[in-house]
């Protein structure tokens, strides 16, 4: 059975030539056991062709073409009105997070040109020495005074100068925080800011 | 069966011209084949469900692209092909990662539109033949032998070469005859 099952295999898939076709047919006419195991190969071909055997429901097929228009006219519906529960959260959140950003941005530009024109180019140095050196606690003798409790006994010494960590105190003062671009100045900036409130904060100390 | 030309391209022109009354009698002409095409290839009612309406609709909306050079049914079997190759691909990677499928079995038999339950044993030992069979080959199998398309009508739906064809299709007998055999 096996290699005659292999043969008729290739001869009902039409694996096999011209002349190998006419001999396997030969074959099957005159030898009973192939022409036995064909019919039986065909016969458990003939299981997978039996769609019109089958009683269906015939309401299914009725009811397919109405059922495909509803579901046309949902998808119709849903890119009409129905993506605006997508669409609009979505927009919402883009012009959200854009006008986010840009208002970031702006605070950002607004503070640093705000901070670099009222102490680069507006305030006097003088002015510049009693508003930042007071609150932000940068002139040094206040500095002195602070770190003793406020003890109005203890000697300042009359050569103060501002101290190197001045600067970062500035930046990093609590008080700095009507000042916080400070932050985001550029090193270049900074050193500028840095060296007014220096010249100023030290003429104030000399004074 | 075969490949049926009958009126399809005055049908197709009179839909293309506005009338819709010509889609409903192609469906009407096709939609039994287009079922059981998928449903031989899915193994049951819900999917082959799910592939006969998507395809209906890919009719609807794409036969304004038909180029009049094939045969509507040639065209439609390409879709249909397609289509249940994709949702089996679909339910592959489903079955990857959902652990219980029990509720989906239930709801299949539900729904079936096969009531006589001889039928329906013949196709569930039929559908575990060929759910066997990798799907590339089942495609093939079911054309020839549930379908009745020649070589070429099948070369032309799914583009490769006869020669090819057979050897997919002797490869699939083979299978089928193995597993058919082993479940006597």
């Amino acid at each position: 059975m096996k290699t005659n099952e292999e043969k008729i295999l290739k001869y009902i898939s039409g694996r096999l030539n011209q002349e190998e076709r006419i001999t396997f047919e030969d074959e099957l006419k005159k030898s009973d056991q192939l022409k036995n195991d064909y019919d039986n190969i065909r016969f458990k071909l003939d299981d997978f062709s039996m769609r019109n055997e089958f009683e269906t429901n015939e309401t299914y097929f009725a009811n397919l073409l109405p059922r495909v228009y509803q579901r046309m006219d949902k998808k119709k519906r849903f890119w009409k009105f129905g993506s605006i529960y997508y669409l609009v959260p979505t927009a919402s959140a883009i012009v959200i997070l854009f006008l986010f950003l840009i208002n970031t941005k702006t605070n950002y530009d607004t503070g640093y040109k705000d901070l670099a024109n009222e102490v680069v180019n507006n305030l006097s140095d003088e002015e510049v020495s009693n508003k930042y050196s007071i609150e932000l606690e940068a002139d040094p003798a206040d500095y002195i005074l602070n770190q003793n409790n406020d003890d109005l006994s203890v000697q300042i010494p009359s050569d103060l100068e501002l101290k190197s960590d001045s600067y970062t105190r500035l930046i990093g003062n609590p008080l700095a925080n009507e000042y916080s671009p400070l932050r985001n100045l550029s090193e270049n900036d900074l050193e500028v800011v840095y060296e007014k409130l220096n010249s100023t904060t030290s003429t104030k100390v000399r004074k | 069966m075969g490949i049926v030309q009958d009126n399809d391209f005055e049908l197709i022109n009179r839909f293309l011209s506005g009338e819709e009354v010509a889609f409903n009698l192609i469906v009407k002409k096709y939609q039994k084949k287009i079922y059981w095409h998928a449903r031989q290839m899915m193994g049951n009612h819900l999917d082959a469900d799910e592939v006969t309406q998507e395809v209906l609709i890919v009719i609807f909306n794409k036969l304004k692209n038909f180029n009049f050079k094939s045969s509507l049914y040639t065209w439609i079997y390409k879709i249909v092909t397609t289509r249940s190759l994709n949702q089996i691909r679909k339910k592959q990677i489903k079955r990857f990662f959902s652990i219980d499928n029990k509720e989906e079995i239930e709801l299949q038999d539900k729904h079936d539109i096969i009531k006589e339950l001889d039928a329906k044993e013949k196709l569930d030992k039929v559908k575990k033949i060929l759910e066997k069979i990798p799907p590339k080959q089942r495609q093939i199998f079911i054309m020839r032998n549930f379908d009745d398309l020649s070589y070429e009508e099948i070369s032309e739906i799914t583009g490769k070469s006869v020669g090819g064809l057979k050897a997919n299709y002797f490869h699939a007998l083979k299978k089928v005859m193995e597993l058919t055999n082993e479940n006597k």
